[in-house]
């Protein structure tokens, strides 16, 4: 009994509240300053050949989870403890006067946005980086039986050359049937079916044609460059695809966006053949839109110029539920501040000095 | 224009800061004027600006800049007492603050900047932007509060401890105030994150030190209910909250993440 009034009193400490704010605060600091994992799961095979790619500095920490600390144990359980601290605050202030009616909405709030948190973790999903090229289509997949077709890609500059505005046209489909149709830009999201569509970002989309010397097609696809390739100090947009029947993998880049490229015109790609499993690859080519250049008995043509658009697809059921614990947090501490503050006589001295004294 | 006024608001900052400097209380009240006049100018510094470019004064650093120094010089000015004696130190603190960052925008003025897409949500834009400079504005005279309430000495003598509980008192409201306000900075960034990139929360650079910020702010209040943290501690938790102010303000210097819109 007298342990489970020890450990009681110290759940309910502010003593704890303000350590594992310090822990979170230096948990952040180290996010702040360490390299962080993008995208990549913590433990996963990914992310340890990321860590493994930083150097042998990064061995320790990234076994620890400092390389992927918004995601490590250490900010879950610091996150839960926290959680706990609160709920036992919360209990504690139930028994007491309506005086702490702010108190008691405020930590209930935070605790209320914790658990949205939560729910968003364990039931929904984020797909970052979700690429359609322009007249294609691609599966939402997550169980969602949602499809995504891009119809067409509209973009806007100011007159810097700087982006306005661009928004995609875009058809949702469920299990093949159409499901809602409209466009998607940045600030207006679509959603449909549960799940939210985020105009994220754009680049160009060659479509190739590759036939052999018979006729036959080889390859026929639109390639979304959504790598960059730097060379001589130029980034230029590219990508890599592959040839199976020829056991060849191609390099492809667009020229490079904002200033004229001196290598690559506006209507050109540029094109590389590499052997599977070897180091022998072939100078680079280039490619004009609608030519078709035959070379190692096959014919390449640049057929159309397209676009892609990349996507953030969200489902995150736990958002209402953490906007309702803000609002709770907000009316709370609304409430705290707004109750004059119990003061001892030694400041009420203090307050007739800050009226008739000095500082 | 804009820029015109803006040195004028210096100027004016500059000669407030020299009228509190010496201890001559008679001074003080002409300081609270040079104050108020500074605040006028930068108000007006601050709408023309955004009547030449068509949009609040916060797409780049050095505009948020100058809305930081005039919400620093708004708050401090709300602490100096309406009657009798000024309170220098704070209002003079926070006037020196904005010289700096005045000087800064001055010399550095930035160019009329387009929208990029991601900022184009007018309401969120205006409202996330404005509390937060409006709070760190708050945060600024609590630090200013703390700093003075570091250097008073450890005395039993009524003067020194009614200085103290004074500028405790003061770092207490402001802070308060700060803490409120950029919850609500947190909360509609939060908002506006929802609608443009599908996440209320990315752990994106300046997200991460914004919250650093709140945390150790939110530490202090919590410090403010322990019996036995007294005295200089509470004044040291806002000073380091401070420096994760300026960390978040500027971040996008050293960091790349969401908020640096490349």
């Amino acid at each position: 009994m007298r342990a489970l009034a020890w450990i009681w009193r110290k759940l309910t400490s502010t003593r704890l509240t303000l350590v594992l704010i310090a822990v979170l605060g230096v948990l952040c600091v180290l996010g702040l300053v360490l390299p962080q994992a993008p995208d990549l799961r913590f433990g996963s095979r990914e992310y340890f050949d990321w860590v493994d790619g930083l150097g042998p500095w990064a061995q320790i920490l990234g076994l620890l989870g400092f390389l992927d600390i918004f995601e490590s144990p250490w900010l879950i359980a610091a996150g839960a403890l926290l959680a706990i601290n609160c709920l036992a605050c919360v209990v504690k202030r139930l028994f007491k006067t309506r005086d702490r009616l702010g108190q008691t909405l405020l930590h209930l709030g935070l605790l209320v946005v914790l658990a949205g948190i939560a729910v968003a973790g364990l039931t929904g999903f984020q797909d970052p980086f979700f690429v359609v090229s322009e007249g294609g289509q691609r599966a939402v997949g997550r169980d969602t039986g949602l499809d995504l077709k891009l119809d067409s890609l509209h973009t806007e500059y100011w007159p810097d050359g700087t982006f306005r505005d661009f928004r995609s046209q875009v058809e949702v489909l469920r299990d093949g049937k159409p499901l809602v149709q409209g466009a998607v830009s940045v600030n207006h999201p679509l959603t449909a079916g549960g799940v939210r569509f985020f105009q994220a970002g754009l680049g160009p989309a060659p479509a190739l044609l590759i036939k052999d010397t018979s006729g036959r097609t080889l390859f026929a696809e639109t390639v979304p460059l959504t790598g960059l390739l730097t060379t001589d100090g130029v980034a230029r947009p590219s990508a890599t695809f592959r040839i199976e029947t020829l056991a060849l993998d191609v390099h492809i880049v667009g020229p490079a966006t904002g200033p004229v490229d001196a290598a690559l015109a506006k209507d050109e790609v540029g094109l590389q053949f590499i052997v599977q499993g070897s180091s022998t690859s072939m100078n680079w080519m280039k490619l004009k839109l609608g030519e078709t250049v035959s070379i190692a008995d096959l014919d390449l043509t640049y057929a159309d110029s397209r676009s892609f658009s990349v996507f953030r697809v969200t489902r995150d059921p736990g958002r209402f539920v953490v906007w309702a614990g803000c609002s709770l947090f907000i009316v709370g501490l609304l409430l705290c501040l707004s109750r004059p503050r119990r003061e001892p006589a030694k400041t009420v001295a203090a307050n007739v000095a800050e009226e008739t004294g000095h500082v | 224009m804009s820029r015109a006024l803006l040195a004028a608001a210096l100027a004016l900052c500059v000669a407030g800061l020299a009228v509190y400097a010496p201890r001559r209380a008679w001074l003080w009240r002409w300081a609270r004027v040079l104050h108020v006049l500074a605040l006028t100018l930068l108000t007006a510094s601050l709408v023309l600006r955004s009547a030449q470019t068509g949009q609040a004064p916060f797409a780049t650093t050095q505009e948020f800049a100058s809305v930081f120094a005039w919400g620093t010089v708004a708050v401090g000015l709300g602490f100096a007492p309406r009657r009798g004696r000024p309170v220098r130190l704070v209002p003079a603190l926070s006037l020196g603050l904005s010289v700096l960052l005045l000087t800064w925008v001055v010399i550095d003025y930035p160019q009329p900047h387009e929208l990029v897409p991601a900022l184009q949500n007018n309401p969120l834009f205006i409202s996330h932007v404005g509390t937060a400079a409006i709070s760190y504005g708050a945060f600024a005279v609590a630090f200013g509060a703390a700093l003075g309430r570091l250097f008073v000495r450890n005395s039993d003598s009524a003067g020194v401890s009614q200085r103290a509980e004074l500028l405790d008192s003061i770092c207490y409201r402001a802070a308060s105030i700060g803490f409120l306000l950029f919850t609500v900075t947190l909360l509609l960034g939060s908002v506006w994150a929802d609608i443009a990139w599908g996440s209320f929360w990315s752990w994106d650079p300046k997200e991460t030190a914004s919250l650093l910020t709140w945390l150790v702010f939110g530490a202090y209040l919590h410090s403010r209910l322990l019996r036995w943290w007294t005295g200089k501690r509470p004044a040291l938790i806002v000073v380091i909250g401070f420096l994760a102010v300026i960390a978040t303000f500027l971040g996008n210097f050293f960091f790349s993440g969401l908020h640096a819109y490349n």
